[in-house]
């Protein structure tokens, strides 16, 4: 158990991550709007866990962080306003078309 | 507890068949009927969970707060002088029972999760169905929209606002929408035309609006400000909700009126 979750909630939030992104893809949605569409399904979620989630997903190439070139020293935008995008990986995983078993339930 | 008998009850049974009932008043089945916690909106439901863990009680400068906040009164109708009680019957009921989930208490109970799920998934197919047909087929994919921050925050409102608020969006609210992303659209079209014509790079159709500092705008509040030239008078729906849809009346006819979406 990590920060007060259980592995199958971790898992399903990092699936509805990839779920909420597919929707939009090949768009992006912002961390905050990442968020704010999962707090219906889970209403505790709050940002750390959020970020921490959005890392792992980064480094397993399943989204990609999106800079515009408005944003400037990308480092500097705040976490809630970065775009993330789905990754064709992370197309596929979403899916189905592959399996992660780190994400299965 | 042994079960009475019809001696024992203390008024006749009444009748739970839908036809027997009066009709306009015909009840949903126990089974099927949600419970009212679980129509909140998910910001006002994880602000009455904490108020219910942390053992809080609603007073009623509190009450009073979680209105400012989230204007409970305009939202679901609660006058002024029921908020507190209202609230109070709300924390309650939010309040997570001791065996649900984890020590935290803070998973949602296991036996709602495929509901929860299933009416999450209409909701995004429903969505996803609009933002297909309305902004076309994003398949391919352009950095140049990347920077039309405006437009994509908008899209990403009307995103959030068709798949996540547990009331209808006023049609309204839709329409003005509507029309504000068909001008961004208009604009970027535009935009793009010039560039064409003109045999330089694709121009930015809000340079001239730009701050000084060289950044779009921050809000869509600006950006309708700058597009329309009017305010945008957002109603206030959450501590964390940037700009939610509510474009104010538009004081003069702009040439985009007469453009459909």
């Amino acid at each position: 158990m990590a920060n007060g979750r259980d592995a199958r909630e971790i898992k399903r939030i990092r699936n509805e991550l990839l779920v909420a992104l597919k929707v939009i893809y090949p768009g992006a949605l912002q961390a905050e709007r990442l968020l704010r569409s999962l707090l219906v399904l889970f209403p505790t979620l709050d940002f750390d866990h959020l970020k921490r989630d959005l890392h792992y997903l980064t480094e397993k190439g399943y989204i990609q962080r999106v800079t515009a070139d408005s944003e400037g020293a990308k480092v500097l935008t705040p976490w809630r306003r970065r775009w993330f995008r789905l990754t064709t990986a992370g197309m596929e995983l979403a899916d189905r078309c592959i399996n992660d078993p780190a994400l299965e339930e | 507890m042994p079960p009475t008998t019809p001696s024992q009850t203390a008024s006749p049974p009444v009748s739970t068949r839908a036809s027997d009932r009066p009709a306009g008043r015909r009840r949903k089945p126990a089974a099927t009927r949600v419970p009212v916690e679980q129509l909140l909106a998910p910001d006002v439901r994880a602000a009455l969970t904490d108020v219910a863990r942390s053992g809080g009680e609603i007073t009623a400068a509190t009450a009073k707060e979680l209105d400012a906040r989230f204007d409970i009164n305009k939202r679901y109708g609660v006058t002024p002088r029921r908020l507190r009680n209202y609230l109070s019957r709300l924390a309650s009921r939010c309040q997570p029972r001791a065996d649900d989930g984890d020590a935290n208490g803070a998973t949602p109970a296991q036996d709602t999760w495929p509901e929860k799920l299933r009416a999450h998934r209409r909701r995004q197919a429903s969505v996803a169905t609009i933002l297909d047909t309305a902004f076309g087929r994003l398949a391919d994919c352009n950095p140049d929209l990347w920077e039309r921050r405006a437009y994509l925050l908008l899209v990403g409102m009307v995103y959030e606002r068709l798949a996540l608020d547990e009331e209808e969006i006023p049609t309204d609210e839709l329409v003005k929408l509507a029309k504000v992303l068909a001008e961004n659209r208009r604009i970027e079209a535009q935009a793009r035309q010039a560039a064409d014509r003109d045999g330089g790079g694709p121009a930015d159709p809000h340079d001239e609006e730009k701050t000084p500092d060289g950044q779009l705008p921050e809000s869509v509040a600006d950006a309708v400000r700058q597009v329309y030239g009017t305010n945008f008078n957002p109603p206030r729906t959450g501590a964390h909700a940037p700009d939610t849809a509510g474009v104010a009346l538009m004081d003069e006819p702009s040439p985009s009126q007469n453009h459909r979406p």
